[in-house]
């Protein structure tokens, strides 16, 4: 027999077992008959979004309960200015751009992306480190990392700059983007337009931050993983909740989730980063939702050393990007999905990535 | 021949191209129509029909796990005549080479192509080689064009309701095998390879049941999921596939699951999608099987005519997804 690393690799059928699931479903279906008006969950992670899609969750749910996609595409919400800013910094000769790939697909709201630049210019990297490899391969180059992301990625952000201080680079800097989540829920919960009955709370950045970090929001939540057996349990959770007139923090997530999270990379990512206010492409600015590089390792903050300046730029026009994030509308009640705004060609931010609402729509729900 | 390496003189025409074609090419393709070096080939022909089809390959990079473009270039025109219900005869070869290409690599493309024409039973009997400047191509690119005996004749008009919908192998491996070539996901190991092999036994297979089969298509870009939304749209009708039946290699399924890739979406290149009448679907999958596709499998049936024809998945959870068209590129220039 040939040895296939992967044929022991278990749990993607185990976590979608279809009597599991069935029995799972038929709790959801009792919950909501106590319930007497419609229920809108919100799940605010990327992954969770297009797990939702590719597993078909939505047909097998009763249509009273609404799932709703958040601004858990860190791509999406990554405002305008911030790629415009981006691909001034690529036009200048000793520049070179390090990112993740997902942002090179990113238009700016004038249709402009980084992936107009040649390879060698703007390098896609899938850990920051290799950014801080080509800095040393590169002496004679400003290296700049664009930092986006959420808690999952913004701690391995931290520690890439406090190798660069290890090894007093000279020539490594980061345009930080990086945003935190809890605050925003908060955000979203209490906006007064908002029909959020409670969050699928994501799954990885909770392995960070812990069960305990939502717990003074006031919000209604249950911590999930991914697989469709996780999310229906976290689902079941959520209506129980709703049911008793409950609002708590629970954990569907006890393989992955602590209550403390990883205190390492907390730690990590609070000597590096402070909190700041940040805009969020398609909700406008909300406030200690960003992370800023901090004042000691300002020689390492691509915004101080090239005097970055983030322009204002306004989404098009037709474009409920910013609805849609907000749990106020769904992705087929734009009039711009489906028809002028498509995968190749996106017009508002939920499209410009696999995992933003919109394009998981448009690949797994449209009709 | 003392180059190593292509050079602009190989594709002028004169005594260097000459040189190429004859000592380094035509060697290993070894067949009396090809030795002619005639700019076309007489052949003999014995039907009245011809089936008759073209392709380009392009893949990056050319060499893959376990297989290049040479191989694939004569399995996937071999394939499409395969698919047409044709016995594939004579194929043609172009290659379009880029200055500075390796003279070596040339051979080993040659080699993988001679080696699928054998197995597949044709011969490559006339062709062409054109040099590019450097940074004008990538490397090589290969155009094969062939022609067969129609011998199943398929008619997707006559798909009745219920009818079958199997695949004869394992789903996404050549797509899968391109993303490791390309990134390097796993570590190196023996498992990681693509499909590319030519499909003539399938013919073989189908054989007994010739007049039941309604419709063949080798799931190339595109994969699995693109010929479920075209046969739904071109029978005008729903289908439902499940996604348990759907085989795939473990390595395909963790590779595909961790970087998020769907298999289903990912090219095949040794494999085909047969359509036949319900009440042969369990003889059809045992023949596959006894004749070198032991991973076949049924994987869903016809529902009906409808107005708004779908194709339906039913996932593993249970869930149902209809599966549509793909305009993001998962893996650029992979056949």
């Amino acid at each position: 027999m040939e040895r296939d690393p992967f044929s022991r690799m278990k749990f993607i059928d185990e976590y979608a077992d279809p009597e599991l699931v069935k029995k799972l479903v038929h709790l959801i279906q009792s919950d909501l008959e106590d319930i007497s008006r419609p229920v809108n969950l919100m799940e605010v992670c990327g992954t969770h979004t297009m797990s939702i899609g590719r597993s078909g969750i939505r047909s097998i749910v009763p249509d009273k309960l609404k799932l709703l996609s958040g601004p858990g595409c860190p791509v999406c919400v990554t405002p305008s200015g911030y790629i415009s800013a981006s691909i001034e910094l690529a036009e200048r000769k000793e520049v070179l751009i390090t990112t993740f790939g997902d942002m090179v697909r990113v238009p700016n709201s004038s249709g402009d992306t980084l992936g107009r630049f040649p390879k060698e210019k703007v390098r896609i990297v899938y850990s920051p480190l290799e950014a801080i490899t080509i800095a040393m391969e590169n002496p004679d180059k400003e290296v700049v990392f664009l930092g986006v992301g959420f808690e999952t990625t913004a701690p391995v952000i931290a520690q890439t700059i406090k190798v660069a201080v290890e090894n007093k680079l000279p020539n490594f800097t980061c345009l930080s983007a990086n945003k935190i989540i809890p605050p925003a829920l908060k955000a979203l919960a209490d906006n007064p337009l908002s029909k959020i009955d409670g969050f699928i709370l994501p799954g990885h950045v909770s392995i960070i931050l812990g069960k305990d970090s939502y717990a003074d929001l006031g919000i209604r939540g249950v911590v999930s993983g991914f697989e469709p057996l996780d999310i229906l349990t976290g689902i079941h959770m959520l209506l129980r909740q709703i049911r008793k007139g409950i609002v708590e923090i629970e954990n569907a997530y006890l393989r992955a989730v602590t209550d403390k999270g990883n205190e390492l990379m907390q730690k990590v990512m609070d000597e590096v980063f402070e909190i700041v206010d940040t805009q969020w492409r398609g909700l406008g600015v909300i406030p200690a939702t960003g992370l800023g590089i901090r004042k000691e390792y300002s020689d390492y903050d691509a915004e101080k050393k090239f005097k970055v300046k983030y322009p204002e730029e306004n989404e098009p026009a037709g474009c409920r990007c910013g609805e849609i994030l907000q749990g106020i509308c769904i992705p087929t009640d734009c009039p711009l999905f489906g028809s002028k705004c498509l995968p190749d060609n996106p017009i508002g931010p939920c499209m410009v990535s696999s995992e933003g609402a919109c394009s998981a729509y448009y690949k797994y729900e449209r009709n | 021949m003392k180059e190593t390496k292509i050079i602009r003189a190989h594709g002028l025409g004169g005594e260097k191209t000459r040189e190429l074609i004859e000592e380094i090419i035509i060697p290993i393709i070894d067949n009396p129509y090809a030795k002619k070096l005639d700019d076309g080939a007489e052949m003999p022909w014995d039907s009245e029909k011809v089936i008759f089809t073209t392709d380009s390959f392009v893949v990056s990079p050319a060499f893959f796990p376990k297989g290049n473009i040479g191989g694939l270039s004569v399995a996937g025109t071999v394939n499409d005549i395969v698919a047409q219900g044709g016995i594939p005869r004579f194929l043609s070869m172009t290659f379009i080479l880029e200055e500075g290409f390796e003279i070596s690599s040339v051979k080993k493309i040659v080699r993988a192509a001679a080696d699928e024409a054998e197995s597949a039973g044709v011969k490559i009997v006339c062709g062409d080689v054109k040099v590019v400047e450097k940074g004008h191509g990538d490397g090589i690119y290969v155009t094969t064009s062939g022609i067969g005996t129609p011998f199943i004749m398929t008619d997707p008009e006559k798909i009745q309701k219920e009818a079958s919908i199997l695949v004869a192998g394992t789903v996404g491996d050549h797509g899968a095998a391109i993303f490791q070539a390309r990134n390097s996901i796993l570590e190196e190991n023996e498992i990681v390879k693509s499909d590319c092999r030519e499909m003539t036994d399938v013919l073989k297979a189908l054989t007994p049941f010739k007049d039941k089969i309604r419709f063949m298509r080798d799931p190339t870009r595109g994969g699995l999921a693109q010929v479920m939304i075209e046969l739904a749209r071109l029978t005008v009708s729903d289908l439902e596939i499940d996604e348990r039946m759907i085989p795939l290699k473990p390595w395909v399924k963790g590779l595909t699951y961790i970087t998020g890739m769907d298999p289903l979406y990912l090219a095949c290149e040794g494999n085909m999608i047969i359509v036949c009448d319900r009440d042969c679907e369990s003889e059809v999958e045992a023949a596959l099987k006894e004749n070198g596709f032991p991973e076949s499998s049924v994987i869903g049936h016809f529902s009906g005519k409808s107005d708004k024809p779908s194709a339906i998945m039913r996932t593993l959870s249970g869930g149902k997804r209809r599966l549509t068209s793909s305009d993001i590129v998962q893996i650029p220039r992979i056949c």
